[in-house]
């Protein structure tokens, strides 16, 4: 049978004669047609199985862990069930265009990245070959500081890696509008909290600051923080992805939103520099807030 | 590229793949004010505010016994086997 198909995806369809011996006719055109016809739906229905969602739930149970040299890198990820494994990487999160696969399916995956450049930082994605499972990055070692560990393994007095738009805040005059919070209709804290599956966290790590009884207290808090700052004038400043930071110098209050003005965090920091030495430029926030 | 399950990056302190953002934004150098919910470090504030390094953290995080910190967002699955 094989033989026969071979002989007829040669001829392109058109009148061909049959390899296997004993049979000397030709085969018409119609029975070509049926044989492709066969052939692409079988192939159709193998990838259409091969991509059934939720054939499994693979998860990540440790790792991924690099090890990177100037011109390679080991990726090394342990699954919770046994799977493929491969890893997309580029040079930026939007930009993974290149993969490397696992030798073999199981539950411990380890993949070599090949054709580095020393210096350079890679993005990448593990995975198998059909559902990411984690993202991260590193630097290749070479020629410019390896990045294995994050920017902020540096002792932080040190300046950071990368931050061509930190500057100097400028503290606006303090608007003369009283602002009166009792007046305010805050919304709850499933709309007003950026994740709220970590608002509890966030809570217990900085409620106290602001004698906040409760996680929802808190979040109110937050965003009440920011209506203040808009009719005080606090200093803001917004980054190149929309990420928002507001200071309180008086109070030392600080808070982070994200572009759509939900809270990321809010805590009173110990440094008197840390607001400056945030990334981000001056912003008006009666040009961002409602 | 694969289609996403959920997103999730590494913490660069416990080496989990927990976080929903990177640790700090490749674009700006800023952190992402996530708490890790394994390791409890703060993105942005442990490492900028208090100048804990990621090092540091990681090693007090397994001298007191590698624990998930989050009392609110459970482990995935399979992760306590590997600890």
């Amino acid at each position: 049978m094989t033989e026969e198909l071979a002989s007829v995806e040669g001829a392109g369809g058109a009148q061909v004669t049959s390899a296997t011996p004993g049979h000397d006719r030709p085969r018409d055109s119609a029975k070509v047609g049926d044989v492709n016809c066969l052939r692409v739906l079988l192939t159709v229905m193998a990838i259409w199985c091969l991509g059934l969602p939720g054939v499994s739930a693979v998860e990540i149970s440790r790792g991924p862990l690099v090890q990177p040299t100037p011109t390679n890198a080991v990726i090394q990820w342990t699954t919770d069930t046994s799977a493929g494994g491969r890893v997309y990487f580029g040079l930026s999160v939007k930009q993974m265009d290149r993969r490397a696969n696992a030798d073999a399916v199981g539950t411990e995956h380890s993949v070599v990245l090949t054709g580095l450049k020393p210096g350079t930082t890679y993005w990448y994605t593990v995975g198998t070959a059909r559902l990411a499972l984690a993202t991260n990055s590193f630097t290749a070692p070479g020629l410019s500081e390896a990045r294995t560990e994050s920017p902020a393994a540096r002792p932080v007095v040190s300046a950071p890696v990368v931050r061509p738009e930190v500057t100097k805040s400028v503290v606006p005059p303090v608007a003369k509008a009283a602002f009166d919070p009792s007046k305010l209709q805050v919304p709850p804290a499933r709309q007003t909290w950026g994740a709220p599956r970590s608002l509890a966290d966030h809570f217990e790590r900085h409620g106290a600051d602001f004698a906040a009884r409760t996680a929802d207290d808190y979040a109110a808090q937050a965003w009440i923080f920011l209506r203040r700052a808009k009719a005080e004038g606090l200093p803001a400043k917004r980054d190149e992805e929309g990420v928002l930071r507001v200071y309180d110098p008086k109070t030392r209050a600080f808070a982070s939103y994200n572009r759509d003005l939900t809270t990321k965090t809010y805590f009173k920091p110990g440094r008197r520099d840390y607001f400056d030495d945030q990334p981000g430029q001056p912003v008006d926030l009666n040009k961002l807030v409602p | 590229m694969p289609k996403k399950a959920s997103p999730t990056f590494v913490c660069p302190v416990c080496e989990s793949a927990v976080l929903t953002e990177p640790a700090r934004s490749a674009k700006t150098g800023g952190g992402s004010f996530e708490i890790c919910p394994c390791c409890g470090f703060q993105h942005g504030v442990d490492d900028d505010d208090k100048g804990i390094t990621h090092a540091q953290a990681r090693a007090a995080w397994r001298k007191a016994g590698a624990k998930w910190t989050s009392k609110t967002q459970p482990p995935p699955k399979g992760w306590a086997k590997t600890r």
